[in-house]
């Protein structure tokens, strides 16, 4: 297909330290299409951030292969890097970290257009407050620095300055992670429309399945440094195969007090050997890692609990 | 009606800075009564945790609870001096932390803190308290009580030191626990385990439960009763059922509206507007003055109404206004 913008084949990831290897991601194979949107849902330590990060050639991965828009990026030295980098940027949790106190917003923006030799000084200025107003914040924000905004802001801040080089691929990990729930909406009402606005390809990271599924077209679970499951958002959260799928979902606090669970399911956790790291197709567009005895084995699993719940 | 396990009554609670004097619980009247979780929601800023932290006297040093009452079980816990208070701590009221690895003691092993608690309370011989002990963690859902009891909390996970927290929390048998975003750092499946657990508890002991989040999700889950606060104030009060489906307040509305929920389609998610906290001049954030939702701007208003028996909102909008209470 033509409109692959990223392609991973078996990404692996090793970090080593004095108790041993630790395989933060281990075969990892993936595509993102042209103008999608791929969430990447798992609880702390499934290795989503890293995958993001090797993925963006922060880490190079151990095993495996990168490709993007067609040319492999695996092995690229810094240099034969730096163009890439201009296509492919990161949003990252915490604006409070990620930016730096010292520098004025203005500075903090026009930093990566500087890095790409983009434009003249005041063509940058000029992007600077066009991405201000973008991301909905007062021209006056310029000469401002980082301590003098609410965290809602400075996530603004964080995502213009990320979409001020206009990458074709954004990596958002875990973008509103540190914000209150009201904040957190209005940040993700802004990343849905510059989304739609500037035509950007997104791999969506996060803890939280509701956040995910709002911002995703296609969601994948990650346990332990595998991926577990990827399908379509709706054909994943109506119809989920693997057992862990199924525990995270069951497990998401539902807002309403009607449909409040007088029967809970018991939580699953898959032992560290898993299944086969191949995700095997069952149609829809949904994969899920198992062998096609083991889904069996899952999907009578699933009717017996069915059963035994309406009993 | 005699059923109240505490009742706190147009409470005040105010910080000393160096040049002056803020507010962050600012009228602020509750009740919980015996068997029910309640919820107290809002969001960071809003004043519930130090609502939490007066009850149990445990308000930071320049903090002050400065007017009203705080009842429990008929006693009133504002006049207690330190040493009463120590004997409702943990024995009658205790408290679940958001943060679990602060809480816990780095240099102890978990069995010693667990059984600390049951040395200052009840005065049982060692091996007594060690055999409640181990019996708590077992009930809290370690496979292995006899290895944890003898572990540190490094070695354990976030997870694992938060179900030691609530072994500690319920090894008095307490009437009230009181649980401050007891979920907050934890991932999600590991969540629904720690608050089934704390659900398990109060129906197990009969006793009731506090529970402060900024989680909408986890109040239509486990509470039966909720109180939105904002800048200090309740806004809202009113049992689960209702204030899901006929939320009046804007800010209610403006919080429920903005969840994601994967549940029902949603082309987008409401917000209130961007607005910028106001800030002392130590750099402290305040819930600002005035908030807009949708078409309506409406501001941290002044007094709660009833506006039908039993179901409180504080209007800004004094149009609306039917009866004025207290």
């Amino acid at each position: 297909m033509d409109n692959l913008l990223i392609k991973a084949q078996n990404l692996s990831k090793y970090f080593t330290d004095s108790s041993g290897v630790h395989k933060a991601v281990d075969g990892v194979s993936l595509n993102i299409h042209k103008g999608e949107t791929l969430g990447i849902v798992g609880e702390s330590g499934s290795g989503k951030t890293t995958l993001g990060r090797t993925i963006m050639r922060l880490y190079q991965p151990n095993h495996g292969q990168i490709w993007f828009e067609g040319k492999e990026i695996t092995g690229l030295k810094d240099s034969k890097l730096r163009p890439y980098q201009k296509d492919i940027q990161m949003i990252f949790q915490n604006p409070y970290d990620s930016l730096s106190p010292r520098m004025t917003v203005g500075d903090i923006l026009e930093e990566p257009l500087y890095i790409q030799k983009m434009g003249t000084k005041s063509e940058r200025t000029e992007k600077a407050m066009k991405m201000l107003e973008k991301v909905g914040l007062p021209k006056t924000s310029y000469k401002k620095r980082i301590h003098e905004f609410s965290g809602g802001q400075r996530q603004r801040i964080g995502i213009a300055r990320a979409l001020i080089v206009e990458p074709k691929f954004v990596i958002a990990d875990e973008p509103v992670s540190a914000l209150d729930v009201s904040v957190q909406a209005q940040v993700l009402n802004l990343l849905k429309d510059l989304q739609t606005d500037m035509n950007l390809t997104c791999l969506f990271i996060s803890h939280d399945l509701s956040v995910v599924h709002y911002m995703s077209d296609r969601v994948a679970v990650m346990y332990l440094g595998h991926l577990i499951e990827m399908a379509p958002k709706e054909e994943l959260y109506h119809n989920p195969i693997h057992p862990y799928t199924q525990s995270l979902l069951s497990s998401i606090p539902v807002p309403d007090p009607e449909r409040r669970r007088h029967q809970k399911e018991p939580v699953i956790l898959p032992p560290k050997p898993l299944y086969p790291p191949q995700l095997v197709h069952v149609g829809n567009n949904h994969y899920v890692s198992a062998d096609m005895i083991q889904i069996k084995d899952f999907e009578i699993e699933n009717q017996q609990r069915v059963i035994s719940n309406n009993k | 009606m005699n059923q109240h396990v505490l009742q706190i009554k147009n409470l005040h609670v105010s910080f000393n800075k160096k040049k002056n004097k803020s507010i962050a619980v600012n009228d602020v009247s509750l009740q919980v009564e015996k068997g029910q979780t309640v919820a107290l929601i809002g969001e960071s800023g809003s004043g519930k945790s130090m609502t939490s932290l007066s009850v149990l006297n445990l308000l930071p040093v320049n903090g002050k609870a400065e007017r009203g009452s705080i009842t429990f079980n008929g006693i009133d816990l504002l006049k207690l001096t330190e040493k009463q208070m120590r004997k409702i701590r943990g024995n009658e009221i205790s408290m679940i932390f958001q943060d679990a690895i602060a809480s816990l003691n780095p240099g102890m092993k978990v069995g010693v803190q667990i059984t600390e608690g049951l040395k200052n309370h009840n005065i049982i011989t060692k091996n007594e308290r060690k055999s409640v002990a181990l019996d708590l963690l077992d009930k809290v859902g370690f496979k292995n009580p006899e290895q944890v009891y003898h572990q540190y909390p490094e070695q354990l996970s976030g997870g694992m030191k938060q179900r030691i927290l609530i072994a500690m929390a319920v090894s008095c048998k307490p009437k009230l626990i009181i649980a401050d975003e007891p979920t907050t750092s934890l991932d999600v499946t590991i969540q629904r385990q720690v608050l089934d657990l704390i659900d398990y508890y109060k129906s197990d002991m009969d006793a009731s439960v506090l529970l402060i989040t900024h989680d909408f999700g986890i109040v239509a889950e486990y509470a039966d009763w909720v109180y939105v606060m904002l800048g200090g104030h309740i806004v809202e009060s009113a049992d689960v059922y209702t204030i899901f489906q006929n939320p009046v307040h804007p800010y209610t509305k403006a919080l429920i509206g903005s969840i994601p929920r994967p549940e029902m389609e949603q082309e987008r998610l409401k917000s209130i507007q961007d607005y910028t906290f106001e800030k002392d001049y130590e750099g402290r954030q305040f819930a600002p003055e005035t908030y807009t939702y949708e078409s309506s701007s409406f501001q941290a208003p002044s007094s709660l109404v009833e506006i039908e028996p039993l179901y409180y909102v504080r209007f800004y909008d004094e149009k609306r206004m039917v009866t004025t209470i207290g």
